[in-house]
């Protein structure tokens, strides 16, 4: 993946954002989700959604907005989540040998 | 028996009253027919005129006599049922509202109760909570004068433990019931002078519920009165920290040295960095900790070599934020950054770290398996270019070859010993790092080049599992303890008086407190922190103040910009030290160098520099010789010789290099 093609320069969804809705953007390196949630949403429902989508184990997978990492409870109006941010998805990691 | 007594009497008079009266009545009857049978004799014969005269006394006194008789009966039957009336109301009387209250409360003569059971105490009081509760911290004035007395059972105290436990010991076991019998905990129903007595009592009513006990104030006040189970095994949030949690099962497998549990995930090497971040202060101390997860979006810059866009680098203002004015820089690496890159991505297998001093402007990789192998280099090389493109910096990456190897060099078997690894060495930098601003050295050589650091690293992962352990339980409580202190105090100090101070609840310093690494010592290490922290703060403080306020001010941020901008023109302007004329060489130098040398190649040879100035100290030969041996062509005896004098670690370390100086004569 080259740089140029990196998620920060990903165009913002076609659609006008509806009254109250907030559109955000969960990526994880390869892939790119756009939920369209409301500010009062857990942000469980959209991490079993996107681990739906992509096949993942919820326990596997780690979501961050701006470096702190989300709760489940966590909604976009406790974490001030703007129309249009990003949020990060990363693979949990494992070390031992 | 006193209330049946009227009863009884009202009987007997009620039998007397009737028994006379009816012989009266027989008598009466009799005569009645008598004397009718002697009206119908004399009617026959006599009809009319000798009616009058014979009839009218007889009639009087008849109708007298039944007169008397009815009042009688009649008195008589009020009378007992009067009796009875009042017997019934005594008996089944409706009780009162005081009488509910008597009954309701166990002990009359006191206040309400408060209480706490468990199961090897039991505490009660009655007095003294009616007012305000009693705040956990200390104010200055005091609020008021507070008296408490406690009373305390010691029935059944100080008995050996065969007499406590008779089943504990005895060999055979003990039928359920006599086990239950011989249980020394279950408590005897007490009768209590002055409660339901017999006049409270009234079937026809629904029971009076006691009296709820009040609760104590919260125990978990007090972390040493707590003991936490072991939590259940699942994904529910164990502990919380600013950037990292830990869940449940994750606890159960910090201490885990066999099998795949034993490898630690991110989850739990986060925490213990952060852990070692917040009880070494380190962000006051120019030291910045970051997480995987930050390291990993840092390789994802850096992977493809320095970034120079602007536009590409404004997203990353948060970390910028997190280490602009830090000087040190751990990060760990984890080879699954890499993979993370695909679809199937594997989690990694391996932790290692790398550690910025960018004042130096190098980065050293620290791996305890794979140092030496160049795909997990690369790997760390790229975390340290990306932070390095955040910051508008460039980093000379060297990987550390000294590192002791995790499986032949560990005081103890473990599976998985790279985390704690990671945990063990991180710590120990960290701490040399503060010692060295407690000593006021300027700390421009490398420490990570030194030898009296890395040669006497012992990796002990069992030792560091279990410090992680202790420190996150400690957390734990310290954090179920800030919460109960908040939630009492809240009431306890509602309306302070004007000009009243609170004082400050002690911090957390469980890991820079050296304390043995059981769990149970953890407790009470709490307690001695709570009692000593302020004085050592005091201490530490002024310590500080006296010694070390040049050397922080050496490493604050605002000077890191200065070093940036105008290169090393800075330290030589306060260069009291000896070692700050060798560093601004060794900065010209390595500044030099770095414009020069491509980020992707790790570079293993860093020459000494040509020194510029006519002084040549021992220092200056010292410190130069320490950053030769990076190229570790050096065999151990030589390091030994070079060992760095002027530290009080070397002191520290000297019975190792004795040992270390034997064994390698041995050899």
């Amino acid at each position: 993946m080259s740089n140029d093609a990196s998620p920060n320069h990903m165009p913002p969804p076609a659609d006008a954002p509806l009254l109250g809705h907030i559109n955000i953007k969960l990526t994880d390196n390869n892939n790119e989700l756009f939920f369209k949630v409301k500010p009062t949403t857990p942000f469980g429902k959209v991490m079993e959604t996107f681990c739906k989508r992509q096949g993942k184990d919820l326990k596997s997978v780690r979501f961050l907005f701006e470096g702190q990492r989300i709760r489940k409870e966590d909604t976009c109006e406790t974490l001030d989540v703007q129309d249009g941010d990003a949020i990060e998805v990363h693979q949990e990691q494992l070390g031992g040998t | 028996m006193a209330n049946l007594v009227p009863l009884a009497m009202s009987d007997e008079v009620l039998e007397g009253v009737f028994g006379k009266y009816s012989e009266q009545y027989e008598k009466v009857a009799e005569m009645a027919t008598e004397k009718e049978a002697e009206k119908e004799a004399e009617k026959e014969t006599e009809k009319e005129p000798e009616k009058e005269p014979e009839k009218e006394p007889e009639k009087e006194a008849q109708e007298e006599i039944e007169k008397q008789i009815r009042k009688e009966l009649e008195e008589s039957e009020k009378a007992a049922m009067r009796e009875l009336e009042r017997d019934f109301d005594k008996k089944f009387a409706k009780i009162t509202d005081e009488g509910k209250f008597r009954r309701a409360r166990a002990y009359p003569l006191t206040q309400q109760i408060m209480s706490r059971a468990t199961r090897k105490s039991f505490i009660s009081a009655s007095r003294g909570f009616e007012r305000e509760p009693a705040p956990t911290r200390q104010t200055t004035p005091r609020l008021r004068q507070r008296r408490y007395s406690i009373d305390v059972d010691v029935n059944g105290w100080f008995r050996t433990r065969r007499e406590e436990y008779p089943f504990l010991l005895s060999k055979r076991r003990l039928p359920k019931k006599a086990k239950a019998q011989a249980d020394p905990f279950r408590r005897k129903c007490v009768e209590v002078e002055g409660f339901c007595t017999h006049e409270l009592l009234n079937e026809n009513e629904p029971l009076v519920p006691r009296e709820p006990k009040l609760p104590f104030p919260d125990p978990s006040r007090y972390p040493e009165t707590l003991k936490l189970g072991a939590p259940p095994k699942d994904g529910r949030t164990f502990l919380e920290l600013e950037g990292s949690s830990l869940t449940n099962e994750d606890v159960h497998y910090i201490t885990a040295r066999g099998g795949v549990d034993s490898w630690w995930q991110d989850n739990t090497l986060n925490v213990a960095l952060e852990l070692i971040e917040m009880s070494y202060e380190c962000k006051a101390h120019g030291i910045a900790i970051g997480n995987s997860m930050v390291a990993s979006i840092l390789f994802r810059l850096g992977m493809h070599g320095y970034v120079d866009d602007q536009n590409e680098i404004s997203h990353f203002k948060d970390y910028v934020d997190q280490f602009k004015d830090k000087r040190w820089i751990f990060l760990p690496v984890n080879d699954g950054f890499y993979s993370d890159e695909f679809e199937q991505s594997s989690g990694g297998i391996h932790w290692a770290f790398i550690l910025v001093d960018r004042k130096q402007g190098i980065a050293s990789y620290f791996d305890s398996f794979y140092w030496y192998k160049p795909e997990y280099q690369w790997v760390a090389n790229s975390v340290a270019t990306g932070l390095g493109s955040i910051l508008r910096e460039k980093y000379k990456f060297w990987a550390d070859n000294r590192t002791p190897n995790q499986s032949t060099t560990n005081r103890c078997f473990d599976a998985g010993a790279c985390g704690p690894f990671v945990f063990q060495l991180a710590e120990l930098f960290v701490r040399v790092i503060l010692f060295r601003q407690q000593e006021g050295q300027t700390q421009d050589s490398l420490i990570c080049c030194e030898d009296d650091i890395m040669c006497y690293f012992r990796l002990d992962s069992a030792h560091s599992r279990e410090k992680v352990d202790e420190a996150v339980w400690s957390m734990k409580l310290q954090q179920v303890r800030d919460k109960a202190i908040k939630d009492h105090d809240g009431l306890a100090l509602n309306d302070l008086p004007h000009g009243v101070l609170v004082g400050k609840i002690p911090e957390y310093t469980a890991l820079a407190q050296d304390a043995s690494p059981s769990r149970n010592s953890s407790e009470f290490s709490f307690r001695s922190s709570k009692a000593e922290t302020d004085t050592e703060n005091e201490a530490t403080e002024s310590k500080r103040l006296k010694t070390g306020h040049e050397s922080q001010d050496n490493t604050a941020c605002g000077e890191y910009g200065a070093v940036e901008q105008h290169g090393s023109g800075v330290e030589s302007d306060d260069s009291e030290m000896n070692d700050a004329v060798i560093v601004s060489n060794i900065d010209d130098y390595l500044k030099s160098e770095i414009d020069e040398a491509e980020d992707d190649e790790p570079a293993d040879e860093v020459h000494l520099p040509e020194s510029t100035s006519e002084e040549t100290t021992e220092s200056q030969q010292l410190s130069a010789a320490d950053i030769n041996l990076s190229s570790s062509e050096m065999d151990e005896e030589t390091r030994l010789e070079l060992a760095r004098p002027d530290s009080r670690l070397s002191a520290m370390f000297s019975l190792f290099s004795e040992e270390e100086a034997k064994a390698a004569e041995d050899e």
